[in-house]
């Protein structure tokens, strides 16, 4: 299998793999007891929330979750107070649904929302942001990458601004996609991440709150995670995290060079044929190329690649499974460009070889599935 | 506690009754075969559930409703025809009924199969209905309109009951052999498989599979659609026929406007031939008059010649919003409009023809291998069994 589709979720690494029935076998205690293997459990947790402090530069205190829509509805909800009616929230149009139907569960409860419009890469129009930034606005949720196109919203900008603008507004950022992969260190209140976009296992995300920022949020129960998320730690999705920050912490520059590589690659191995539309930007998310074949259906393209043993997708995993336009829409793609769009994302070890079958394979699909539709014209 | 059966259409039956009551019984027992204890005896007129953990009667119950050939049922307390002892149930079912649904008025309706009993039908009435008016505080009897009717039924045993629980009709699934549905993924075609197998018909699916231009969850839809229907019947046979090297022939060599009406000609032949290789002696579709360019009374003539079998189209005469009601109704419609592609809608022509000349279809064949494809096709059909 060639897999193309590292954005929707990513293999674990192959040492954690290899270390995961030892530590199921012999650290499976619960981490709040006191006896001694226990305690070496806990030490394992706060190892790896020092190891993911650390990937943020020391500016945040972390806290473990159980995915990043949970981090995202906790930083959401958390940070406002139960009457939201009137109160200004500002996100943008293309937020993936864990931000983005928080902000309809707003609008329903009252709360005046904005949608900011961006590019056609998913940034944010800075002038618009800066527009509808008003004093008593109490929440902004940018999201860092933009999951579909992997445009790169300069969120320390935007959180200078509005700190200077606004100082009692809350900035959240869903880092989901931009965790440990634009080499950038995210400045804002709250940031949220998730395990298995830099293969660590599903069912374990982190929520980073800014130093010295006072966060109400929490989950009522047994105090864990400073009272912030209480459950029973998640240890094995914890250990995964562990070995995975190491790992992306330490080959960031690496990744990031490679990846922009099989970009690069790509695009030069399609850049004879017609009809190709790029949705991504230049110097964008260097883990994600989106493209749109035009008239050839994205679903099409991704079944025959899969006929290939080629994984990618045609949008995000999430909602890939929907025909929900409201992306597309935002990003201003008319019909044929939103309908063969199709998503290519990378990781550390995807090959440079993949990447070229894999283009060359769209070449040949695009070109024969163009030549029987021409018949269709007639 | 019991539950008490009756069958609807099998009492018209003359000398092969016992037959169609065997099939509702193995029925009932494959729909309930995950329930451990459960058993059945006949006792006349009626079937009596027993042996089953009551914590699971409402599940029972849901799975009961959907066996064609099954009128009604009850869930009744059982006991011995002592006439205190049915007293003693009566008042407990009695109270139980009061309890749940807040009533202020009951009667009491007898049915007495003995007739050596102490009492005839009215006395029993009589009798009970005073004993339970005094040891009752509040409630009194209102016989045309009454919140709860108890009913006692004397039988072998005494059968106490307050609901009668309608379901749905029909005969006894594989009383009345076999036929093959082609199921598309769609509104129609499922209704049209519930609809038969109402008629007691046993039913293999099949299903042109268009892969690249569909994929595996368009594929995982028409399981998902067999899976409903099995739970009206047991477990179902679906064939997934590969289509894409027929759809892009026909596309490649026949006139634009005729690729559908064509293309349902293929459906067809590889249908009958796989219903010809599972016993099925008919076919059933989802067609109904008018509703697409391929269902016009002239392009159903083109696709019904190609076959000998009977063609049951049970929705041939509803409007779409009847169908849908169906669809609702047997839990299909929220998995028949999820968006995938099914196999119609890619090769879909500009200007379909919508009243095709048969000689004219078949002329624009001639250039196509048919017998190749249609061999070809059958030979890879994949043969998944979905179970209930």
């Amino acid at each position: 299998m060639i897999y193309l589709d590292n954005a929707a979720t990513t293999k674990p690494l192959q040492f954690f793999i290899d270390d995961c029935s030892n530590f199921l076998e012999n650290r499976w205690l619960n981490p709040s007891a006191i006896y001694k293997s226990a305690v070496e459990v806990k030490n394992m947790v706060e190892e790896t929330r020092e190891l993911a402090q650390k990937s943020l530069g020391n500016k945040y205190n972390c806290y473990f979750t159980s995915c990043g829509t949970e981090s995202a509805n906790l930083a959401i909800f958390g940070s406002l107070p139960e009457n939201v009616r009137g109160r200004r929230v500002i996100t943008s149009s293309v937020e993936h649904p864990c931000v983005y139907n928080c902000f309809k569960e707003l609008e329903r409860r009252g709360a005046d929302v904005v949608y900011l419009r961006t590019n056609e890469f998913g940034i944010v129009d800075f002038e618009d942001f800066k527009n509808k930034l008003t004093s008593n606005t109490a929440l902004i949720s940018i999201m860092h990458v933009n999951n579909i196109t992997g445009g790169i919203n300069d969120i320390n900008m935007m959180y200078e601004y509005a700190r200077n603008k606004c100082p009692g507004a809350v900035f959240h950022s869903d880092g989901v996609q931009g965790y440990l992969k634009t080499g950038i260190i995210p400045k804002c209140h709250i940031y949220t991440a998730s395990g298995h976009k830099i293969n660590a296992l599903k069912g374990i995300g982190m929520i980073f709150v800014k130093k010295g920022f006072k966060f109400n949020g929490k989950l009522y129960g047994g105090g864990q995670e400073k009272g912030l998320r209480s459950g029973t730690e998640n240890t094995l999705g914890i250990y995964s995290l562990n070995h995975a920050i190491n790992f992306w912490m330490n080959n960031i520059n690496d990744n990031i060079q490679h990846m922009a590589r099989l970009q690069k690659a790509f695009l030069k191995e399609i850049s004879q044929l017609e009809g190709v539309v790029l949705n991504s930007p230049m110097g964008g998310a260097p883990h994600i190329l989106n493209l749109s074949f035009i008239g050839v259906g994205g679903e099409i393209l991704l079944h025959s690649l899969e006929a290939d043993g080629i994984c990618v997708s045609t949008g995000s995993a999430c909602s890939s499974r929907k025909k929900d336009p409201r992306i597309s829409n935002a990003l201003g793609f008319d019909k044929a460009r939103a309908e063969s769009q199709l998503r290519i994302s990378f990781t550390h070890d995807t090959n440079e070889e993949e990447v070229i079958f894999a283009a060359k394979r769209i070449a040949a699909i695009c070109r024969e599935h163009r030549i029987l539709m021409r018949r269709k014209r007639k | 506690m019991v539950i008490l059966i009756r069958y609807g259409e099998i009492h018209l039956k003359g000398l092969n009754r016992p037959q169609f009551e065997r099939r509702l019984k193995d029925n009932i027992k494959i729909v309930l075969k995950e329930f451990k204890g459960i058993n059945i005896k006949r006792i006349n007129g009626r079937f009596i559930l027993f042996g089953f953990d009551e914590n699971y009667i409402d599940d029972i119950s849901e799975k009961l409703k959907n066996v064609f050939g099954i009128h009604s049922f009850s869930i009744a307390l059982e006991t011995d025809k002592d006439y205190e002892n049915v007293k003693k149930e009566s008042l407990r079912m009695f109270w139980d009924a009061v309890n749940k649904a807040g009533a202020k008025t009951f009667k009491v309706a007898a049915k007495r199969s003995d007739k050596s009993y102490k009492f005839d039908t009215m006395e029993l009435i009589r009798e009970l209905g005073g004993y339970l008016f005094e040891n009752t505080n509040g409630i009194s009897v209102d016989v045309k309109n009454p919140d709860i009717t108890l009913n006692v039924e004397i039988r072998e045993m005494a059968y106490i009951y307050t609901d009668i629980i309608l379901c749905r009709g029909g005969l006894p699934v594989g009383c009345n052999g076999k036929a093959a549905l082609l199921l598309s993924g769609g509104i129609d075609s499922p209704v049209s498989g519930y609809m038969t197998m109402k008629r007691g018909v046993l039913i293999e699916c099949i299903h042109f599979y268009s892969f690249p231009y569909t994929g595996e969850l368009a594929k995982q839809k028409v399981i998902d659609l067999c899976k409903i229907l099995s739970g009206f019947g047991g477990g179902i046979r679906l064939h997934i026929v590969p289509f894409t090297e027929i759809q892009k022939e026909i596309f490649e060599k026949c006139p634009n406007s005729e690729l559908t009406i064509i293309m349902r000609r293929f459906m067809m032949k590889i249908a009958d031939r796989i219903a010809a290789a599972n016993e099925c002696s008919a076919l059933i579709t989802g067609e109904s008059i008018g509703q697409v360019a391929s269902q016009t009374l002239e392009s159903l003539n083109c696709t019904n010649t190609v076959t000998n079998l009977p063609v049951i189209r049970p929705v041939i005469c509803f409007d779409k919003q009847e169908i849908i009601e169906i669809a609702k109704d047997i839990d299909t419609f929220e998995t028949s409009i999820l968006p995938y592609e099914d196999c119609c809608t890619v090769f879909t022509p500009k200007r379909p023809v919508t009243h095709p000349n048969l000689e004219r279809i078949v002329n624009s064949e001639q250039v196509l291998d048919t017998e190749t494809l249609i061999k070809s096709a059958v030979e890879n059909t994949e043969m998944i069994v979905v179970k209930g």
